[in-house]
Order: structure tokens, then C-alpha cells, then sequence
């Protein structure tokens, strides 16, 4: 099977400090990949590798085929490339519809003109993305809430909001970065079925960051292990925790830092 | 005639270089005020104008001794300065910009206010060494001017010494670093913000004054001013300490050459053009500030 | 799925849209009929003056996109008020066709609002404040030092405008001459909040990282900001000087600036009712400190008002009216 996502040997270093050195993973079209792995261990600046939100120092990341290290974060994301983040980031004052609503930004849209003077391309396109807004949010159960302000709800919701902003446009590449986090133990039930009631539908590659061990087990078959940069551990979550170098990391005495 | 020439450019120079001081003390405060609350005060200099008003007022109208005016008048600068943090910036809501608005709401109060208390007519002030000139090579040496550069050079020497020989200045570094950090080791963080903001205030009364006795004055004699000691703020950038003192002075010279070889016009334009050339030349990492918290 | 807390209210959130549109056909009609009466039943003053709210109404929605909608603080807006209006005082002297200037005042406001987001494109906060401070102080330098074109700080006179029987220092025809302007922008960016454009701003206001996971062109977002928000005060400026027949550089200095954010902000950031209330502020409130006698204290009241916003009611009046509604338990029937 080809690999859509493709690193190879990609580094990234903040000055004298290697974040992430020397990852070479694929990920192939409609897998579910947990990345596990102690504090500091890089998870996250190899999320933002791929998003394009940092610079990479050497290596080479492409989906498709299609080198992506020229492109900005904002382009990848309009290639499908999307991600959320640890802390939920919305448009604060507005409601849940219209913050999935500007997730539509990934489909074509009219140019200025066209939308300013509301021509005809502006209405079909404005119909569209009100049809896809609210299917996602009928899908992830939001719509009860839809024409509530973001800033009065709670934070499950928040998080959930963000999640079908993602979704409302189908990503090719998913990555979450801690989604589960504050989330109670019925609501991150939840947020593991509505990620893999969408993942059943497919195409969708998703690549989640999460310290919840146990969340990683239900839902990823794959997983890999990253410390101090490295990938020292990939398979199962079953085998991914059971390798010694894993135990070490996450409970074991590090030398050296 | 190249001695003349000489001479004049010593005389740029030097009257340059003394504005450079009274910027590097207008520095300092807004550095300090920085590093404490990461805020920036637009009615800064308005703090130091009041102060400066009312001592006139007090001491040329209602015929207090100067001593007296002036102290009042720095009373009243310490005052503006720390209720400006205690009542305004500790309040306002956590949103980007705002503590600009908020602070420029009250550059129009104060401004409007000493407007409203003493009219709109440009005064002039006590001399503060003024009326103290020598010639020496054909360069006129005003008392003033070597005041006002002295007090600049020891401003910043000063400054550096506190913020990095003193525990003082530990504390500080450690509150502007990270507020709950130094709390947690046992530094008073709020008593220091307010320590520091009152600070800012003697600072910006001290060059208010020494600028009052250069120029007559009206209200609004401080912006200006003020928003040239920002733009060396925001050239040497405000988390750092030497740079925008260095771009203080540098600034201040800078304009007086350029007043000196293309006329009193040339003020507005020349700044404009060393900061758009200034944001065009420099590489894009030096010009961000400080990223959004980890993704 | 119970990742939504339980509410109360049952699954039809689309109704409340339509109850809306009732709301809005009632605003429609009441603000029609204000409209009709201000000419036939207030004094010649009064009406000029309502022009004059039209007019600045123009302006601070101009500013409310940049500001209010996109996030970038912009100390120049009064300088591409000034851009429109002294196109409207230069063209006598100059001899520029009425038919050209509309076309010139935009040209020159995309032009302007070009070079005055570039250089900023990269900053925020402190630094974006202060190269659009800067912008407005060279505006104000550039017409203090043509004395012999704009009279410099003494302002010059603008002949009216005159088209037939039209003349736009005449009383109702300023008045529809600004009802004109006003219905448009209030039109068009009532389209812009409602379009992607409008949404895109305020995800660059709330969260450029968040703007560009969703694959926003940030550029690009921050540059039609400004440029829409310097077509919409050039043109208010160019009617402004048509219609009040002066223009002198302190309609648009640093402090005309700051009064267009107090008037932003005041209102609302972000919101149409906003921006009018904002410009209604700024242009009664003066007109009565000056009947009774004290046109000084406005700047007071400004200052003290942007600060008593900001510390109080972050989201302006509009907020604070839902709010009161809210408390009322007026917003649900």
C-alpha cells in the first residue's frame, strides 16, 4: 500500500536544542495513528512539522507525493492538512454555527467582489457551506447548541466545536493534538466514537498526540513512541507500551537532561 | 570655512544628544513599566505633563514657591502613574491591544484636562539652567543641554546597574520573566509593579520638566516626544535593555541631523523614513514578538 | 452523543432565525420612517447634523472592519478621511471633473490602504499601533506643508457640489447625499459580516494560528481590511467635504483617530449598530457640549468614556443592551 504522508528523516532543532531528529514514519490513507510519549518528547513540534507551523531543519515531508516543505501552514491546510490544538482556539464572541462555518474556508470561495455584492457564485457558495455546517453539526451532535456564543459554553463543547470546524470541510490529514484533555471520562467516550464514526466513513488519515493511554488503546491500532525526539517505539499500543524503551521513558530515570 | 562647519556640527550633535537623554530617561520608565506588566502607556508622557503643569500653575499663578510647586507637581506624576496600573491597566480584560486603547483614552483625559485647568496657550516654564551658555571653539554649550545628556548617561548606567548588580533587580527580571514563578519564590510582584510604575511616573516628570524648560509649551508638547522614545522602543525592542536605550539617543541624533541639514520640515518625515526602512531591512524573525503560547 | 450538556431548549435552531427576520422587517420600517421624518420635522440644523451622524457612520464601519472585525489597530483612520476630503477640497483648484473624483477617492483609498498595510503586515500590538500613528502624522505633516494648495492648519474652504438643481451644501440634499453613502456601506458590510471575507477577519483577529490551520490567506485578509476600511472613510471624507464646506487638518489628526476608535469601541467591535451608535456619539455629543457652552469638555468625556469601556463593558453598548435584555429575559419568548 503507498503511503499518503510520508516523513523521512525529518529534524527540527531550536537553536542548539533538537526537538525532533531524524523521523522517518508513512502513514497510509484512512490509518488511525496514536503518538505517545513523555513531556518534551516532541509530539507536538512534529505536529506542527507537518502542519506547517514550524520550520523543519532537514528532512522531507510529502503527501501525495507533493513535497510540502514549501508550503505555508494556511496552504497545507487548504491541501487538506488540518490540525487542532491544545487549547481550543475560536471565534469567541460568535455562535457554534458560525464558527464551523468558517471551516468552509478550505472549499472554494467567490473573490472579493462577488462576495461583497452577495452575486450569484456568493449565494451558491454561502448555500453549500450552510448545508455542510449544519450535516456536521447534526453528525457531531451540536446542533441543539448551534446559535449558542462560543464563550458561554462549556469546555466539552468548545472542544467539540473545534473539532467539527476541522471536519466540516473532509481533511485529508487529521491531526489532534491532545484532544481529550479536560475533557471527563463520558465526554472523551464520545469524542472516541465521533472520531471513529468518522474515520469508519473513510479516506480520512488522522494522527492524534495523546497522553490518555487507555484512549489511545480503543482507538488507534497503530501507535508510535516518541522521546527526546526519537521514534523509539512503534505498533500496537499493546506493543508500543510493553517495549522497554517505553517503560523507560515514561517511568523510568533519564540520564543526561 | 571648515572650523564653522565644525562647530556646527558639534552644536547638532550636542543639542542632539541631549534630547537623546531625556528620551534614554523616558526609556527607562517605559522598559521598567514593560518588563513588569507587558504593557505599554501611551499617556506616558501626559503623566510627566500634568506633573509639569500644575508646578507652573502653582508656583506662576497662585504664587507657591517653587519648591513647593515642584514637589506638588511631582506628587502628582508619582499619582497619575500608579493609579494609571492600580485602577486602569490591572482591570482592563485580557485582549490584545486593548491596554493601547484604554491608555490612549487616557492621553485624551489628561491632555484635555490640563487643557480645561490651564488653558490652551503655550507657556514657558522655569529655565532649569537654560539661560546657561558658554562658547567654547565657536560651539554654544548650554548648561541645560549637558544636564539633560549627563542625566541620560547616568539614567541608562544607572538603570543597568540596578536591574542586573541588585537583588532588586533580580526580582524584577524574575517577575518579568514569569510572574507566578517569582511569586512563588517569594517576591512581592504586585508592591514591585507598583514600585515601578511610580517610578516610570518621577521619570517622566523629570524629562517632562527638563523638556518644559527647553521648548514652550502646551499641552501636547509630550506626544510627540513620547511617540519618538516608542519608535526606539520598538526599534531596540522593549525586552531587551541596552538596544533601545542605544536607539534612544541614536534617534534623537538622528532627527537633529536631519533637522539641521533639511530643515525644521524634515522632523515627521525623517523619523518615517528610518522606520520604514528599518521594518523593511530587518530580517522578519526580529520584528515578531512574542508568539501565541505552545500550539 | 452527550458531548453537548443537556439543555432545556428542544432541536430547532432554525426558528429562531425566522423570528429574527421579523425583527428585522420591524427595524426596517421604524428606521425608514426616522428617516423620513428627520427632514420633514427637525430644523435645518438639526437635519445638517444628521447628516453629519451619516456621514461619520460611513467612516467608523470603515474602521470596525479593520479594527472591529479584523483586529488591526489602525491610528490612520482619520488620515484616509482626510485622503477623501481633501480630494473633494483639491479638485476645485485642480479642475478634476465631478465624474472622475468617486473613482479617483477609491483609487487613492485602495493606494492608501496598500501602503499602509504592507509595512505593518507583520507587526501587532505596539508596532502596528505605531506605524499607523506615524502614517497619520505624515498626512498631517503633508498638509501643513502645502500652505499654498490646502492652506495648511488654517484649512481652506470647499465650493459645493453641484449637479442641476442638486446642491450638496443645501440642507435635504446633504442630507440624501449622505443617506446615500450611508445605506451603501451599511450595506456592504452587513454582506461582509454575513460572507467568508467577514468570518475570515475575525479568525485573524482571534487567533492567527487558528486563521491559518483553517487555511485563511492572512495576508491577504489584513490587506482587504485595510483597503476596505480606507475606500470606506475616503468616501465619508469626500462627502464630508462636499456637504460641511471646510476642511482643515485637524478633522484628521491623531486625536480624530482616537475619537473613531471611542466611537468603535463605545458601539461595539464588530457590530453595525455599533459603529452607528459610535458615530452618533461623536457627533451629538460634541454639538451639545457646544450649545450648552462647553465644547471643551468633550475630549474629556472621550477620553473618559474609551477608558470606562474598556474597563467595563469590553464588548461596547450593543453587548451591554443584550445584556440588559438577556437579564430581562426579554430574548427568549
Amino acid at each position: 500500500m503507498t503511503a499518503l504522508l510520508k516523513l523521512d528523516r525529518v529534524s527540527v532543532r531550536f537553536g542548539g536544542l533538537a526537538a525532533v531528529t531524524d523521523v522517518t514514519m508513512a502513514f497510509s490513507p484512512g490509518s488511525l495513528t496514536g503518538l505517545i510519549g513523555p513531556n518534551g518528547a516532541g509530539k507536538t513540534t512534529l505536529l506542527n512539522a507537518i502542519s506547517g507551523f514550524t520550520a523543519i531543519t532537514s528532512g522531507h515531508i510529502a503527501m501525495n507525493e507533493i513535497d510540502l516543505s514549501p508550503l505555508s501552514a494556511a496552504e497545507r491546510a487548504r491541501l487538506g492538512v488540518v490540525r487542532g490544538f491544545q487549547t481550543v482556539r475560536l471565534l469567541e464572541r460568535e455562535t457554534v454555527f458560525d464558527n464551523v462555518l468558517v471551516g468552509c474556508e478550505r472549499l472554494p470561495q467567490p473573490g472579493l467582489l462577488g462576495q461583497l455584492l452577495a452575486l450569484p457564485p456568493e449565494r451558491r457558495c454561502r448555500a453549500r457551506d450552510l448545508a455542510a455546517t449544519e450535516t456536521t453539526l447534526r453528525d457531531l451532535g451540536l446542533l441543539p447548541i448551534a446559535h449558542r456564543r462560543v464563550d458561554e459554553l462549556p469546555f466539552a463543547s468548545r472542544r467539540l466545536t473545534e473539532i467539527a470546524r476541522l471536519l466540516v470541510v473532509r481533511p485529508t490529514v487529521l491531526l489532534l493534538d491532545e484532544p481529550a484533555a479536560g475533557l471527563d471520562t463520558r465526554d472523551r467516550r464520545a469524542l472516541v466514537e465521533s472520531i471513529r464514526t468518522y474515520h469508519e466513513a473513510g479516506g480520512l488519515t488522522t494522527i492524534i498526540i495523546e497522553h490518555d493511554i487507555e484512549l489511545v488503546r480503543r482507538l488507534c491500532p497503530y501507535s508510535v513512541a516518541l522521546d527526546m525526539g526519537r521514534i523509539i517505539a512503534s505498533g500496537s499500543p499493546n506493543e508500543v507500551l510493553s517495549e522497554p524503551a517505553v517503560q523507560q521513558a515514561y517511568f523510568g530515570v533519564r540520564s543526561g537532561a | 570655512m571648515p572650523a564653522a562647519a565644525l562647530a556646527d556640527a558639534a552644536q547638532v550633535t550636542l543639542s542632539g544628544l541631549a534630547t537623546g537623554g531625556l528620551y534614554a530617561v523616558l526609556m527607562l520608565g517605559v522598559i521598567l513599566v514593560f518588563q513588569v506588566s507587558k504593557n505599554i502607556n501611551f499617556a506616558y508622557g501626559q503623566t510627566g505633563m500634568v506633573g509639569v503643569f500644575l508646578s507652573y500653575f502653582l508656583y506662576a499663578v497662585a504664587g507657591i514657591p517653587v519648591v513647593a510647586a515642584l514637589l506638588a507637581g511631582l506628587a502628582l506624576a508619582l499619582l497619575v502613574a500608579s493609579l494609571t496600573d492600580r485602577l486602569i491597566i490591572r482591570n482592563i480584560p485580557a485582549r490584545e491591544g486593548f491596554d493601547l486603547v484604554v491608555t490612549l483614552g487616557e492621553l485624551l483625559l489628561l491632555t484635555s484636562l490640563a487643557q480645561l485647568a490651564f488653558g490652551t496657550n503655550a507657556q514657558s516654564y522655569l529655565k532649569l539652567l537654560t539661560n546657561w551658555t558658554t562658547v567654547r571653539g565657536g560651539v554654544f554649550i548650554n548648561a541645560n543641554d549637558i544636564l539633560c545628556l549627563l542625566l541620560g548617561i547616568a539614567v541608562t548606567l544607572g538603570g543597568h546597574i540596578v536591574l542586573t548588580r541588585t537583588s532588586l533587580g533580580t526580582s524584577l527580571r524574575a517577575s518579568a520573566a514569569d510572574a507566578a514563578i517569582a511569586k512563588s519564590a517569594g517576591i512581592n510582584v504586585l508592591g514591585l509593579r507598583t514600585a515601578v510604575w511610580t517610578v516610570s511616573g518621577l521619570l517622566a516628570w523629570v524629562a517632562a520638566s527638563l523638556f518644559a524648560a527647553r521648548l514652550s509649551v502646551n499641552a501636547f508638547y509630550m506626544t510627540p516626544i513620547v511617540i519618538n522614545v516608542f519608535i526606539a522602543g520598538m526599534i531596540g525592542g522593549l525586552d531587551r535593555y541596552w538596544p533601545p536605550m542605544i536607539a534612544a539617543f541614536t534617534i534623537a541624533l538622528y532627527q537633529s541631523w536631519a533637522i539641521y541639514l533639511f530643515g525644521e520640515a524634515a522632523g515627521t518625515p525623517a523619523v518615517f523614513i528610518l522606520v520604514i526602512l528599518l521594518l523593511s531591512l530587518v530580517p522578519k524573525r526580529y520584528l515578531e514578538e512574542r508568539h501565541e503560547a505552545r500550539a | 452523543m452527550r458531548l453537548v450538556p443537556d439543555l432545556a431548549v428542544p432541536h430547532r435552531p432554525f426558528q429562531r432565525a425566522a423570528g429574527r427576520r421579523h425583527g428585522a422587517l420591524f427595524s426596517a420600517v421604524a428606521l425608514t420612517a426616522a428617516w423620513l421624518a428627520i427632514p420633514v420635522l427637525l430644523g435645518q440644523y438639526e437635519v445638517f447634523i444628521a447628516a453629519q451622524v451619516m456621514i461619520y457612520a460611513v467612516a467608523t464601519l470603515g474602521l470596525d472592519i479593520v479594527y472591529g472585525r479584523a483586529g488591526q489597530l489602525s491610528l490612520a483612520h482619520a488620515s484616509f478621511f482626510g485622503l477623501g476630503a481633501y480630494t473633494a477640497a483639491l479638485s476645485g483648484p485642480l479642475g478634476i471633473p465631478l465624474w472622475v473624483q468617486p473613482e479617483l477617492v477609491v483609487l487613492l483609498a485602495i493606494a492608501g490602504g496598500i501602503i499602509v498595510a504592507v509595512p505593518t503586515l507583520r507587526l501587532s500590538g505596539l508596532r502596528l499601533a505605531l506605524v499607523t500613528l506615524l502614517f497619520g502624522e505624515l498626512f498631517d505633516w503633508a498638509i501643513d506643508h502645502s500652505l499654498a494648495l490646502t492652506g495648511g492648519s488654517q484649512g481652506m474652504t470647499v465650493a459645493p457640489m453641484t449637479i442641476g438643481p442638486f446642491n450638496s451644501q443645501g440642507t435635504v440634499d446633504a442630507y440624501l447625499l449622505a443617506s446615500i453613502i450611508a445605506l451603501g456601506a451599511t450595506l456592504l458590510t452587513r454582506q461582509l459580516a454575513r460572507s467568508q471575507l467577514g468570518r475570515r477577519m475575525l479568525a485573524v483577529r482571534d487567533s492567527e494560528l487558528a486563521s491559518a490551520s483553517l487555511g485563511v490567506p492572512i495576508v491577504h485578509t489584513k490587506i482587504t481590511a485595510f483597503i476596505l476600511s480606507a475606500v470606506f472613510a475616503g468616501a465619508a471624507g469626500w462627502v464630508y467635504a462636499y456637504v460641511v464646506g471646510f476642511v482643515s487638518p485637524t478633522t484628521f489628526n491623531l486625536f480624530a483617530s482616537v475619537y473613531f476608535l471611542v466611537a468603535v469601541i463605545l458601539g461595539g467591535a464588530g457590530r453595525i449598530t455599533g459603529a452607528w451608535l459610535g458615530s452618533a456619539y461623536i457627533v451629538l455629543v460634541p454639538e451639545v457640549f457646544n450649545l450648552v457652552g462647553y465644547p471643551n469638555l468633550f475630549p474629556v468625556l472621550g477620553g473618559g468614556v474609551l477608558i470606562a469601556i474598556a474597563l467595563f463593558l469590553p464588548g461596547g453598548l450593543v453587548e451591554g443592551a443584550a445584556l440588559i435584555r438577556a437579564q430581562l429575559g426579554l430574548h427568549r419568548r
